[in-house]
């Protein structure tokens, strides 16, 4: 091992043949000392030592990690790791006996839902990982599992560079579309200028400063540009504006305060474009203002997880100039009292001054939903759910952004929160672009009177409903169609509409807000067969049953 | 749970090994759950060293899935009370049957759960559309762990009973911690019966013994984490890797002889210091706990032949093999036709029994080959005069190949890469695809692989011998095995910080 690793170590410690020569003769050195003891002990006892510490490596951690108090250990993993195996067990939803019979349980106990370790003993090893950490990068360049160090003190995060099958580079960006599209529509509906922003990768702008054979996928942000616009969203490609190195954090996931500019500047003139407001004003240098550079850890180098504040920490710090946009007297009392351009995004709009950079070059205010950590749709949900309860109107400009990389994760990452979410106001990813037809709906016996949820399952106890029938023909409930209805739900607070085939089998059900709104009903049966009429009935959670008015009734014929 | 876990290293092994040096030592009272008036044994023998032992070792195998836990104990149980029926038995006849249903359950556990999904493919894909219903709509059964391990053993010991080579024993608990035995249940070896009678009986425990059990499993350990780990990234980006969603990748398109061989090579070394790993681990802890194992892998990738390869690698199966199935069906002691018949079909089910796919029948098929090519050219092999390491070399270049169909997912995979190995995509001129590149381990760990593979002493003679240099580097590479456990596991996710 000695001679294998001297060239390494002493090409990188030392130099020239000498040291080659230093090393090879210590090992030499070593191993006649060695022979000597060796002769001199008996053999077994040559074990205990290790023996000792074998003990010593098994039995002190899990000691350390019961003792340390559980505060500590969830502030330094960010609460995310249970203390002891057993804690895990209380992690999500009550365990059933099958759960016990199948290995959730035990799962549980050594792996949270999204697979990390959670039987780890944290406590007795978090400096020594660090250390160790600190130690392969120093002599082998190894860095931690997600960072990617480039060149020239350049790092990017690997789940953006390697890992990420291309070939689902377009089926991700579809399924992304086909929700933009919906919420295009929506806002179309509802009289909204959406304005789709994606912020592209990092790893994908920044393609010159990666060590050689590294090279970082680049379809998926054309691809999600594509699946975008062949439905007709608006969506900006940013690309343009964050070609440049300035335009990113050597050491962070995101953008500077110049890459945040560069980009508002972009979006502002779509949204422009966009509302027809005419040219934009000349950009004053009075709107912007840059504050004195700030030392800036990154989030790249918390992930490469040295000691915080150490030297290795420190040689990846660099200094940033914040920018940000502001807003004269005159312009600001320009502006509507109340912001009619809404920014929902992530941390890239909610860390900086995007929002107000945005602000300076339209001329008026942007309220910003946005926040950091919560995933790519969270801001953007909040938004559609305050609507589907009629806590809010939506602005007349909706600014979102994400980022590329949130594409990537799948479905459950950028797309299913958001579609619920639509679903909820009335939209739905399936059924954008849909063809629609106006049905005929009579009231049967009293009406879709309603019972309290808590005679659930008592539906066919109910006098009436509201029937709904297609004069066209049978309606197939093979999934390819949904009934959209705006109904008027008064006096309970909440309520569900569900709807029965002739034979009283239950095709669709979904919640409904109390008031006005609309409920969308995908209508499937398990046999795909047809039906005559639907029937509808509307229940309540409350003991006061709703009063139910339908104002419309269509039928969405998904495209094939 | 595997061994190379936070969970088992730092709670189920301390936690199993404190209440074990705790209770007292086995009692040597019958246990025999029929028998009149045993039952009265159980608290005591459950409160023994094997009592808290047999209870550990069904706690490890529950962990995965409890509900696979009836299978072994149906195995255990049925197979205890057929060496009884087998020992207490007069007629032959009775013998023979109680044999026969011992056998007949055990492999047919093995068929059910191993073999059902690979045979209703296999038909599935021969008939094509035409294939019966019930095809269509299977649903794939899933392998319990261990399942290939733990039936093997416990048809061992009611074979060796039914030859008149064991007496049966009258323990069932015994029996059960036997078949249970942690140590070596997931990932054998194949220990019999007769390898640990004695030991289950009664078994001593000491400091020279811990400390040496300590060792090998420190080795076993760190040959796992810190070379097979390592290493196999490379042999992941040639060959692909199964799993589900984004973890899956496929196999190289387009290998280069440069690529392929660095991705064979990296698997080799991969397969040998994982496996080995293993049952160095399970050795260790066998140790630690009183028992002695057989020695499972002994410096095979040292071997001058493929013969001398097989007599090395992955021991306990080769003899299992060769005691309960190239014997028996007549060894060399029927002529040489038949020898090579039997050489090959023993090759062939052992790679069978290594996985249900027909690559592992490829595999097997392959070495069974080679084992007739060299039996055939007896001392007057090809490379019998060659120097030594250059026979060396040959054998792992000839085992090496073995291995692409071993690892590869599908035989299209498995030719365009053995067509890449000799010549058939080009040199190529970098090995980024294979792993190689900045801040990466591979090289080195490719190195030490290679260094250890081929010069250093096999672990059960560097524990029973060791040397000053190991003694002291074993614990430290131990220590830092346990770190790099962590290094890519503990990091703090970003998911959630978009």
């Amino acid at each position: 091992v000695t001679l294998a690793l001297a060239p390494i170590l002493g090409g990188r410690y030392l130099s020239g043949p000498r040291a080659f020569a230093a090393i090879v003769a210590a090992g030499g050195f070593g191993a006649s000392f060695m022979r000597r003891v060796e002769a001199a002990a008996r053999r077994s006892a040559l074990l205990y030592p290790g023996a000792a510490l074998f003990l010593l490596v098994v039995f002190y951690p899990p000691l350390v990690d019961l003792a340390a108090p559980r505060a500590a250990s969830a502030e330094t993993d960010g609460g995310v790791f249970a203390r002891t195996p057993l804690r895990g067990l209380d992690d999500g939803p009550p365990l059933t006996f099958g759960d016990w019979l199948s290995g959730e349980a035990t799962r549980r106990m050594e792996r949270d839902a999204s697979g990390r370790d959670v039987a780890a003993p944290k406590a007795a090893f978090e400096e020594p990982n660090r250390l160790y950490r600190e130690l392969l990068f120093a002599t082998f360049d190894v860095a931690a599992k997600n960072v990617v160090v480039g060149t020239d003190g350049w790092l990017f995060w690997a789940d953006c560079v390697r890992g990420y099958p291309q070939e689902r580079a377009f089926l991700d960006a579809d399924v992304a579309g086909r929700v933009l599209s919906a919420l295009h529509e929506l806002c179309v509906e509802r009289g909204t200028t959406l304005i789709v922003a994606p912020v592209p990768n990092k790893e994908t702008m920044v393609r010159g400063r990666f060590a050689p054979g590294t090279v970082p996928p680049g379809e998926l942000y054309s691809a999600l540009l594509g699946a975008a616009i062949r439905r007709g969203v608006p969506i900006v490609d940013l690309r343009p504006a964050l070609a440049s190195e300035d335009a990113w954090l050597k050491n962070d996931t995101h953008w500077t305060g110049l890459g945040a500019r560069a980009a508002a500047r972009r979006v502002s003139d779509f949204v422009r474009a966009a509302t027809r407001d005419g040219e934009p004003p000349p950009e004053a240098p009075s709107s912007f203002v840059a504050f004195d550079p700030i030392l800036r850890r990154g989030d790249l180098v918390a992930m490469l997880g040295f000691r915080p504040g150490g030297a290795l920490d420190r040689a990846f710090h660099v200094m940033e100039t914040p920018v940000a946009g502001y807003l004269d007297d005159g312009e600001l009392a320009a502006s509507a009292a109340t912001s009619d351009v809404v920014l929902a995004g992530t941390s890239f709009s909610a860390v900086g001054a995007y929002a107000s950079l945005i602000g300076a070059h339209l001329g008026r205010r942007v309220e910003n939903l946005s926040a950091p950590g919560r995933g790519p749709t969270e801001s953007l949900v909040r938004l559609l759910q305050a609507t589907a309860s009629g806590a809010r109107s939506l602005p007349r400009v909706l600014v979102f952004e994400f980022p590329e990389r949130s594409i990537q994760y799948g479905p459950r990452a950028f797309a299913v929160d958001l579609a619920l979410a639509l679903r909820s106001c009335g939209a739905d990813p399936d059924f954008a672009s849909a063809s629609a037809r106006t049905l005929a709906t009579r009231t049967e016996g009293e009406g879709a009177a309603s019972a309290p949820a808590s005679t659930r399952g008592a539906a066919s106890s109910l006098k009436g409903a509201i029937v709904v029938a297609d004069p066209a023909g049978p309606i197939p409930l093979d999934g390819s169609r949904a009934l959209a209805l705006d109904l008027e739900a008064g006096g309970a607070s909440v309520v569900e509409a569900r709807v029965e085939g002739g034979d009283g089998i239950l095709v669709g059900a979904a919640d409904v807000a109390a008031g006005s709104g609309r409920v969308f009903v995908r209508l499937l049966r398990d046999d795909l067969s047809t039906a005559d009429a639907l029937r509808l009935t509307v229940r309540a959670t409350s003991s006061t049953p709703p009063e139910v008015r339908v104002l419309s009734a269509r039928l969405l014929e998904r495209r094939p | 749970v595997i061994f190379a876990s936070p969970i088992f290293l730092y709670w189920f092994l301390p936690a199993t090994l404190l209440v074990y040096f705790l209770l007292p030592q086995h009692t040597t009272d019958e246990l025999d759950p029929i028998a009149p008036r045993t039952w009265r044994n159980l608290p005591r023998w459950l409160a023994s060293k094997t009592g808290w032992l047999t209870v550990a070792s069904f706690v490890f195998y529950a962990w995965w899935k409890p509900i696979y836990v009836p299978l072994m104990l149906l195995s255990g149980v049925l197979d205890y009370y057929v060496g009884l029926g087998i020992g207490g038995a007069k007629s032959p006849r009775r013998r023979t049957a109680l044999l026969t249903l011992s056998c007949a359950a055990n492999l047919g556990l093995l068929a059910w759960f191993k073999y059902a999904n690979f045979f209703v493919d296999t038909i599935g894909a021969a008939s094509g559309p035409g294939a019966p219903e019930w095809m269509k709509s299977w649903e794939a059964v899933v392998l319990p762990v261990g399942i290939s391990f733990y039936t093997f053993q416990s048809m061992s010991y009611t074979i060796d009973v039914y030859r008149g080579e064991l007496k049966p024993i009258r323990n069932l608990g015994d029996f059960l911690c036997y078949v249970a035995l942690f140590p070596q249940l997931v990932a054998g070896p194949i220990v019999r019966y007769a390898d640990v009678a004695a030991e289950l009986k009664s078994r001593t425990h000491g400091a020279a013994k811990f400390a040496t059990g300590a060792f090998l499993f420190m080795t076993g350990f760190s040959k796992k984490v810190l070379i097979a780990d390592v290493v196999a990234p490379s042999a992941d980006a040639l060959f692909g890797v199964v799993g589900d969603g984004a973890k899956a990748t496929a196999a190289l398109a387009d290998p280069t002889l440069l690529e392929a061989w660095t991705g064979v090579v990296a698997y080799s070394f991969q397969i040998y210091f994982d496996f080995s790993g293993y049952s160095d681990m399970a050795a260790g802890l066998g140790l630690i706990l009183g028992f002695t194992f057989p020695v499972n892998f002994d410096a095979p990738y040292k071997s001058e032949s493929v013969t001398e390869f097989w007599r090395r690698w992955h021991i306990s199966l080769s003899t299992w093999l060769r005691d309960y199935l190239y014997v028996p069906l007549g060894g060399n002691r029927r002529g040489e036709v038949r020898t090579y018949v039997n050489l090959a079909a023993t090759m062939l089910l052992g790679g069978l029994w290594h996985g249900a796919a027909w690559t592992f029948v490829a595999w097997g098929a392959y070495q069974g080959f080679w084992l007739v090519v060299e039996r055939a050219a007896g001392r007057r092999a090809f490379y019998s005069k060659a120097p030594r390491a250059a026979r060396v070399a040959l054998t792992f270049v000839i085992t090496a190949t073995g291995w692409v169909f071993f690892r590869a997912q599908t035989f299209d995979d498995a030719f365009r890469i053995l067509g890449a190995l000799y010549g058939g995509g080009g040199v190529g001129d970098h090995l980024y695809r294979v792993g190689f590149g900045a801040g990466t381990l591979l090289p080195i760990g490719l190195c030490v692989a290679a260094l250890v593979a081929f010069f250093g002493r096999p672990s059960h003679e560097e524990a029973r011998e060791p040397s000053l240099a190991s003694s002291a580097l074993v614990p430290l590479l131990f220590a830092v095995a346990t770190l790099h456990l962590f290094f890519n596991a503990y990091t703090p996710f970003l998911y959630f910080r978009f």
